[in-house]
């Protein structure tokens, strides 16, 4: 015979509340890939008060792109850059100290992961907007690249690049002359480029005044190199 | 008199007469960035040969003769070809919806899905070609600057130095291009700029910008940025860039012919239907591949990423 049961209370059901960690995936939102950085001997900037900075280019592990394997691989794309002369910073390079593992990534909000540059700050709005803080991002990639210059990750600006941009620079002053007559808003312009003029062959100069006082203060190699001469 | 007890919309709209809202005959786009830049790059015929990589060979460039001299053998000269390679990839998304919609005669279907997806094709490939503008080696801008004319100026002048002819494209990110024709309303006695015309947009395809200096200039916000918060746009020649389609029918017996929405060659939609779960969705399906041909025949276009 069937008997009676009688249930205990009832479980509670939890509300689930909505959390918003992570960075919002709007309509437009890409996906980004991880990446390695890489720079090539030619590939220099000028900062007026940093100096000469290796520009860093970024080389993606995108499915597809520039021979990076379905499985992320990026032996091809990488072996490309070392043909054409490039270094590569691998992102566990112990030289690298703080900025090892630069790859650094925001979750994304219902999974997955937007990877950004190390010096990336964003900032999400109420309505869900992303803004990213470029101008303290501008200064900390600045820093970085003076580091890899000092720490010798990268290749050093050789004189032939210097002249180079030198005389790019020239060029430059002297195409805002000829135009600054029927453009008087290209005054600043001039004015920061001569600037740059300046400072780069400063730079330059005070870099190897440093040089060359290093060099002296090895006598013993430079009467070895004189020895074999006269040999 | 006043006509009293007239039946007011908001008492029918309360007595279950009449719904709040009704759903609109007409759905309409959202603005999107459809650019297709396809036609300023090489296509190369994909061979399905054993391998998800493909190497295309670069002929040798052809040399002046020498002047041997008189009585003096010419030793042949070492032909050496350059290549590069293009490495496919599948790129997938799906939409999935539920059995109560089409009930309900909700706004979406899924051959609504089934378009939006064939929209997809030409993002995922303007994407991957910008994604190569950051790896030339030559840069004309500088980062955390806003785009001028003297900088487009620079990339023409590499492109020449390095020995290319024709006509240019340049694709940037809408910030540049706003920067840029800031620039060029700034100076007198420059270049006549030519806005693109319906003609043109016909020709060229959407993200057509104008010309301007014999470049075909294409905004598109798949222009990427680098850790200086710079946009990497991109300047290059006919044979700069390359990419590879694979056929989509290659994968043959793998998808059943009765789940097949559409082959469009170079894009598979296929159905998957899960009764269990009352969920029909759309799956599509492409591989692509994309790489800088010749590094020669580009310019990376730098310039700062703050509106």
């Amino acid at each position: 015979m069937r008997e009676t049961v009688r249930l205990r209370k009832p479980e509670k059901e939890q509300s689930v509340i909505r959390q918003d960690e992570g960075l919002p995936v709007g309509p437009r939102t890409k996906q980004t890939f991880k990446f390695v950085y890489v720079h090539y001997p030619k590939s220099w900037t000028f900062d007026r008060e940093l100096g000469f900075l290796p520009a860093v280019k970024k080389i993606e592990a995108r499915p597809g792109l520039n021979g990076v394997r379905q499985n992320g691989s990026m032996a091809l794309a990488l072996s490309r850059v070392t043909e054409q002369g490039g270094t590569i910073i691998e992102p566990k390079d112990e030289r690298l100290g703080d900025y090892q593992d630069y790859v650094h990534f925001y979750p994304l909000r219902g999974g997955g992961k937007y990877y950004v540059d190390f010096n990336a700050e964003a900032v999400v709005l109420p309505n869900d907007e992303v803004i990213w803080n470029t101008a303290e991002q501008r200064e900390q990639w600045f820093t970085f690249m003076a580091f890899l210059r000092d720490s010798g990750l990268v290749r050093p600006l050789i004189k032939e690049v210097y002249i180079s941009m030198i005389e790019r620079q020239r060029k430059k002053i002297h195409s805002l002359f000829g135009r600054i007559d029927r453009n008087p808003h290209l005054a600043k312009r001039l004015e920061d480029a001569e600037a740059d003029l300046a400072a780069m062959e400063k730079h330059w100069a005070d870099a190897n005044a440093e040089l060359m006082k290093a060099q002296a203060k090895k006598p013993a190699k430079r009467i070895a190199k004189k020895a074999v001469d006269n040999g | 008199m006043a006509v009293t007890n007239a039946l007011t919309y908001a008492t029918l709209e309360t007595n279950g007469g009449a719904v709040a809202e009704v759903l609109a005959a007409e759905v309409l786009e959202q603005l999107y960035d459809p650019t297709d830049i396809r036609a300023t790059i090489t296509r190369i015929p994909w061979t399905s040969m054993g391998s998800d990589t493909m190497s295309i060979t670069q002929d040798r460039v052809p040399g002046a003769f020498t002047a041997p001299g008189q009585n003096t053998t010419v030793s042949a000269t070492a032909y050496t070809t350059a290549d590069f390679t293009l490495a496919v990839a599948a790129y997938r998304r799906g939409y999935a919806i539920d059995d109560l919609i089409p009930i309900a005669g909700g706004a979406i279907d899924i051959d609504r899905m089934v378009a939006n997806l064939m929209n997809g094709v030409a993002l995922t490939v303007t994407d991957q070609i910008c994604g190569t503008f950051g790896t030339f080696t030559n840069v004309a801008g500088t980062a955390l600057v806003p785009l001028s004319v003297d900088d487009i100026y620079d990339g023409m002048f590499e492109l020449t130095e390095a020995l290319n002819t024709g006509r240019a494209s340049l694709c940037i990110h809408p910030i540049q291009y706003n920067d840029f024709i800031s620039s060029l309303r700034a100076e007198v006695g420059a270049a006549q700029y030519l806005p693109a015309t319906a003609e043109l947009l016909a020709q060229r395809g959407p993200g057509f910008k104008g010309s301007w200096m014999n470049l075909d200039i294409y905004v598109s916000d798949s222009v990427g940025t680098n850790g200086a918060g710079s946009y990497q746009g991109g300047l290059y020649t006919p044979g700069a860039i390359a990419y590879a389609m694979p056929d989509v029918a290659s994968m043959g017996v793998h998808v059943p012919a009765a789940n097949v929405i559409m082959n469009a060659g170079e894009l598979l939609v296929e159905l998957d239907r899960t009764a269990s779960d009352g969920v029909s969705a759309a799956y599509a399906t492409m591989f692509l591949g994309v790489s800088i041909a010749e590094n020669a025949r580009g310019v990376e276009i730098l310039s700062t990423a703050t509106a």
